[in-house]
C-alpha cells in the first residue's frame, strides 16, 4: 500500500509525491521505502553493492588502458569469427548480447504471469530464462577457450598491451559468476513456482515463514535484469570502445 | 518523528498524492505490451551498438554512440524491466544516486590515468629512434608504428600498415612479451629488448 498511511481520523492518509515524498517517507517513523517490501528492498541494496564491485572492475580497466604506452589489443579483431573464409567482428559477442536481451525479455514475462497467479508459465518462463543464460555462459566459457588458447594470460597476451589478459578474465569472469549464480537461481525458484510454494494463502515463505506471495518472482528478476544491464555496460566499454 | 502526510479524503485526492492501491494489485500489473515494446527497442539499440563497430566508425562519433546506446539501453533496463519508473522517489534516489558518487571516481582516475600516460612519455625514452635501433639484432626486429617513418628493420614488408603488425606471426612476439620485464608493475618501463609498438592512447581512436 506504497499510496496510503494511516492515521488516527480512520480517513485515509495519502502519501505525499515528488521529492517532498522523499523527505516524507525518509522522516517518517516507518520503513522508508514505502513502496517495496524488505526483500525487494535488500535485492536493491545488494544490486548497489554490486554496483560498485563491478565499477571497480571497468574504472580500473579504463586506468590501466589510459595509462599504458603499449597499443591496446583491437576487440573487434580479437574477438571475429570465421565464417567461409570471411572474420566477422564480434559477431559471438553480438549473439551473446541478443541472448541476455532475450533472457531479460522472458523474465519480465515471468514475473508479470507470476503476478497474474499463471503458475506454469511463470515457471517455463523461468526456466527459458535459466536457459538463455546457461547459453551465455557457455558461449563466454568458449571465448575464453579460445582466448587461452591463443595465449592471452593474466600477465600477458600476444595481442597488445599486457593487461589486457587480466581486465578481460577478472570482468567477464566476475559477470560469468553472477550469470551462473543467477541460473541456479532462477531454477530453484522455477521449481518452487511448479510446486505451487507461492501460493497464497497455504504455504509459507522461503525466509520468512510468512504466508508466501509471487514477489519472490519479481527480485529474482531485479538480480537478473541487473546481470544484463552489467552486461550492457561490459559490451559497450570493453567489447565496442 | 511523525509522519508528516496531508490527512485528505480519499475522494479529494489531489495531483500531488498517490491514489490509494492495495499492495498485491500494485505489482507488476502493466499491461505486457510495454514489456515487449521495451524488449524490441534492446534488440534495435543492441543492433545499432554492433553497427557503429561493424562500419568501424571512429573517434569522437564511435564514442558518443557507444555511450548513448549504452545509456539509453540501461535506462530501459532499469526503467521499465526493473520496474523503477513505478517505485517511489524514496527508493529511486536510495538507489540511483550512490552510483552517481562513481562516476566522481570515473572522473579522478580517467585524470590520473591520462597523466600517468604523459608522465611515462616524458620520463621513459618510448618510441624513439634511438631506442628502436638500438634494439639487438638478434632479437625479432621491431614492428613499424603506426604513421611514423619505417625503423631499420628489414622485417616486416612495405605495408607498413596499421593491420600488418597484428598479422605477423604470434609466435614472434610471445617470446618477447613473455619475458619478465613486461610483468613489472611499471609495465611500459623498456629495455634493450623490448620491443615497443606504435603507442596507442585511447585517443587515437
Amino acid at each position: 500500500m506504497s499510496g496510503v498511511t494511516p492515521s488516527t481520523t480512520g480517513a485515509l492518509a495519502l502519501r505525499p509525491k515528488g521529492v517532498r515524498g522523499v523527505f516524507a517517507d525518509w522522516g517518517s517513523d516507518q520503513r522508508s521505502f514505502k513502496s517495496a517490501s524488505w526483500g525487494k528492498a535488500m535485492m536493491w541494496i545488494f544490486l548497489v553493492s554490486d554496483t560498485f564491485v563491478f565499477s571497480c572492475f571497468l574504472i580500473s580497466y579504463m586506468t590501466v588502458r589510459l595509462s599504458t604506452t603499449v597499443e591496446w589489443p583491437h576487440p573487434s579483431e580479437i574477438f571475429a569469427l570465421e565464417f567461409n573464409g570471411k572474420k566477422i567482428p564480434l559477431i559471438l559477442i553480438a549473439i551473446m548480447t541478443f541472448d541476455l536481451i532475450t533472457s531479460s525479455g522472458t523474465m519480465a514475462m515471468a514475473v508479470n504471469y507470476g503476478y497474474a497467479r499463471k503458475r506454469r508459465a511463470a515457471a517455463l518462463l523461468m526456466l527459458a530464462t535459466a536457459f538463455f543464460g546457461a547459453v551465455f555462459v557457455g558461449m563466454q566459457a568458449f571465448e575464453w577457450t579460445k582466448l587461452i588458447h591463443e595465449g592471452v594470460r593474466p600477465w600477458t597476451n600476444p595481442f597488445g598491451a599486457a593487461q589486457f589478459g587480466s581486465c578481460f578474465f577478472m570482468i567477464t569472469g566476475f559477470h560469468g559468476f553472477h550469470v551462473s549464480m543467477g541460473v541456479l537461481f532462477l531454477l530453484f525458484i522455477a521449481r518452487n513456482v511448479w510446486r505451487g510454494d507461492y501460493d497464497y494463502p497455504e504455504k509459507r515463505g522461503f525466509f520468512t515463514g510468512r504466508k508466501g506471495r509471487y514477489e519472490i518472482i519479481e527480485i529474482m528478476g531485479l538480480y537478473w535484469h541487473f546481470v544484463d544491464l552489467i552486461w550492457v555496460f561490459i559490451f559497450a566499454l570493453f567489447y565496442l570502445w | 518523528m511523525t509522519v508528516t502526510t496531508e490527512t485528505v479524503t480519499p475522494r479529494a485526492a489531489t495531483s500531488a498524492t498517490e491514489e490509494a492501491k492495495p499492495a498485491e494489485a500494485h505489482g507488476q500489473q502493466h499491461p505486457i505490451v510495454i514489456y515487449l515494446v521495451v524488449w524490441a527497442l534492446l534488440f534495435v539499440l543492441s543492433t545499432f551498438s554492433y553497427l557503429v563497430d561493424y562500419f568501424d566508425v571512429h573517434g569522437l562519433a564511435r564514442w558518443s554512440l557507444i555511450i548513448l546506446f549504452m545509456l539509453l539501453k540501461a535506462a530501459f533496463i532499469v526503467a521499465i524491466f526493473m520496474h523503477m519508473a513505478w517505485e517511489r522517489l524514496a527508493l529511486v534516489v536510495a538507489i540511483l544516486l550512490p552510483p552517481m558518487a562513481l562516476m566522481v571516481l570515473m572522473g579522478m582516475m580517467a585524470f590520473e590515468g591520462d597523466y600517468t600516460n604523459s608522465d611515462r612519455y616524458a620520463h621513459f625514452a618510448l618510441g624513439t629512434e634511438t631506442q628502436i635501433r638500438e634494439a639487438p639484432a638478434t632479437q625479432a626486429p621491431p614492428v613499424a608504428p603506426r604513421g611514423a617513418e619505417a625503423p631499420v628493420a628489414e622485417k616486416p614488408p612495405a605495408s607498413a600498415a596499421p593491420q600488418a603488425p597484428k598479422a605477423e606471426a604470434p609466435a614472434e612476439r610471445a617470446p618477447a612479451a613473455a619475458k619478465p620485464v613486461a610483468h613489472r608493475h611499471a609495465a611500459q618501463k623498456p629495455t634493450s629488448g623490448h620491443r615497443m609498438r606504435k603507442h596507442g592512447r585511447s585517443g587515437s581512436g
